[in-house]
């Protein structure tokens, strides 16, 4: 199998292992939401592909989960398609610089791209909704801690698809 | 870093900038966009999967931990019904009375007409910010957005935010954005129901806008007022918890615990037309 034949198959099954993130976070675990908030793992599909493969496709692969979830969740949501671009690019781009592309860089990596996204969330709520800061502080860390628990799962399924096609690479 | 910025970067910062503002504008001009229409079409055999998995699950779990309380619910609920079989002996005999009445004073009977569409409910709330539920009907069974959805007993469930074909997304009474006209009994004050995004995990809502001089005690029934003719009068709506004053002292508020469990619906009835004859 040369290179680029195992290129499709490999970024199919990052698609696959996104929808079935997207199917999770919205059909089964927002019936279980903890301190009243519910996980996002978008963006944590978008920090994984960053970290493993690198800025480019990273931030290609943000984009175009970014362009999915805005799209399924409707108006008010567009944001997420340059957030995630931005997550899947920064990530891609601080793992060759700052961290190396270990279990703990890649915490490093989703904690920081959820900072990333509740702050902006708490900023245009503040600043732009004009709502109380109390409640929006408590929900923004609630929602950022509660997705931050599924970090290591997500990490796992796409460290195994990057694993495989990179070992079948090697023979 | 910079290499890369220099190559590739700008370019799909651009384009992701560009398809924001697409995506935005297409929201604002299409109540719902053709994908997430498709989507939304797509995604209902699969939401419906996940609704009986989780259902069952969560089945499984309640019959575990509250099978004890639920025991004692049932011990509560027969001694309601039986005081509220009294109440309805009294009522009848005062329905009566009053249809007499109205006959000497040659008055017409206030009635309402409802079309309904019964719907399942699908799916939940898909974000931390918002309260909704996605139901199995949509335009092509004539449900639009703005209609009110309520529950078989006729407690108020939300409003419909989003309607596709065959789904529609309901911003529950709990929703932060919500805000719909309502008066309290037996009192008679208008207030406005709001969703409050510090009381939503509790479960509860608050009732707003309510004068200083308000007499609105814990107990007291809350049902919507039906002012603008957007949405029906008489739908129930909650039960006031506390009442408080705003921090300027101006106004009251009042906290409301949701008639309808919305935890626990699986099947609404969305109200499509209606009509309140006075």
């Amino acid at each position: 199998m040369t290179n680029t034949d195992r290129t499709l198959p490999k970024w199919l099954t990052y698609s696959a292992a996104f929808f079935l993130c997207f199917f999770l976070e919205r059909c089964i675990l927002n019936r279980f939401p903890l301190w009243g908030a519910l996980p996002m793992l978008a963006p944590l599909t978008a920090a994984a592909v960053g970290f493993l493969e690198g800025a480019f496709p990273g931030s290609v692969f943000g984009l175009a989960a970014g362009l999915f979830s805005a799209l399924a969740l409707g108006p008010g949501h567009a944001r997420l398609i340059w957030c995630n671009t931005l997550i899947g690019l920064f990530c891609g781009a601080t793992v060759n610089k700052a961290i190396g592309r270990t279990f703990h860089g890649y915490l490093l990596c989703a904690g920081g791209s959820l900072a990333f996204l509740e702050g902006l969330e708490l900023l245009l709520r503040l600043f732009f909704d004009d709502q109380a800061a109390g409640p929006v502080l408590s929900m923004a860390g609630a929602e950022g801690l509660y997705s931050f628990l599924f970090s290591p799962l997500v990490y796992l399924l796409f460290w195994h698809i990057y694993r495989r096609f990179r070992s079948d690479l090697e023979f | 870093m910079r290499e890369f910025f220099r190559k590739n970067g700008i370019v799909v910062i651009i384009v992701a900038l560009l398809l924001t503002a697409v995506v935005s504008i297409g929201s604002a001009l299409l109540p719902v966009s053709p994908l997430a229409n498709a989507l939304g079409v797509l995604a209902t055999p699969f939401r419906a999967v996940g609704t009986a998995v989780t259902s069952w699950g969560q089945g499984v779990y309640r019959y575990a931990t509250e099978y004890g309380a639920l025991q004692q619910r049932v011990a509560e609920l027969e001694l309601q019904v039986a005081r509220m079989e009294q109440e309805n002996r009294q009522a009848n005999a005062a329905l009566r009375e009053n249809e007499r009445l109205r006959q000497l004073l040659e008055l017409r009977e206030k009635r309402s007409d409802f079309v309904f569409e019964s719907a399942a409910v699908t799916g939940r709330t898909v974000t931390s910010w918002s309260s909704t539920l996605t139901i199995s009907k949509g335009t092509a069974h004539g449900v639009s957005e703005g209609d009110c959805v309520i529950t078989e007993a006729g407690y108020l469930v939300g409003v419909v935010r989003e309607a596709g074909l065959n789904w529609s997304t309901v911003a529950t009474v709990l929703d932060p954005d919500i805000s719909i006209g309502a008066r309290a009994f037996p009192t008679g004050e208008d207030g406005i129901l709001e969703g409050d995004l510090a009381l939503m995990p509790e479960g509860k809502c608050r009732l707003s806008y309510l004068s200083a001089q308000s007499e609105l005690e814990p107990g007291a029934e809350v049902l919507t007022s039906g002012m603008g003719g957007i949405y029906p009068s008489g739908l129930a709506i909650g039960t006031v918890e506390t009442v408080d004053y705003t921090p300027s002292g101006a106004e009251r508020y009042a906290v409301l615990k949701p008639s309808a469990e919305l935890n626990r619906l699986e099947e609404v009835f969305v109200i499509k037309d209606f009509e309140i004859v006075e």
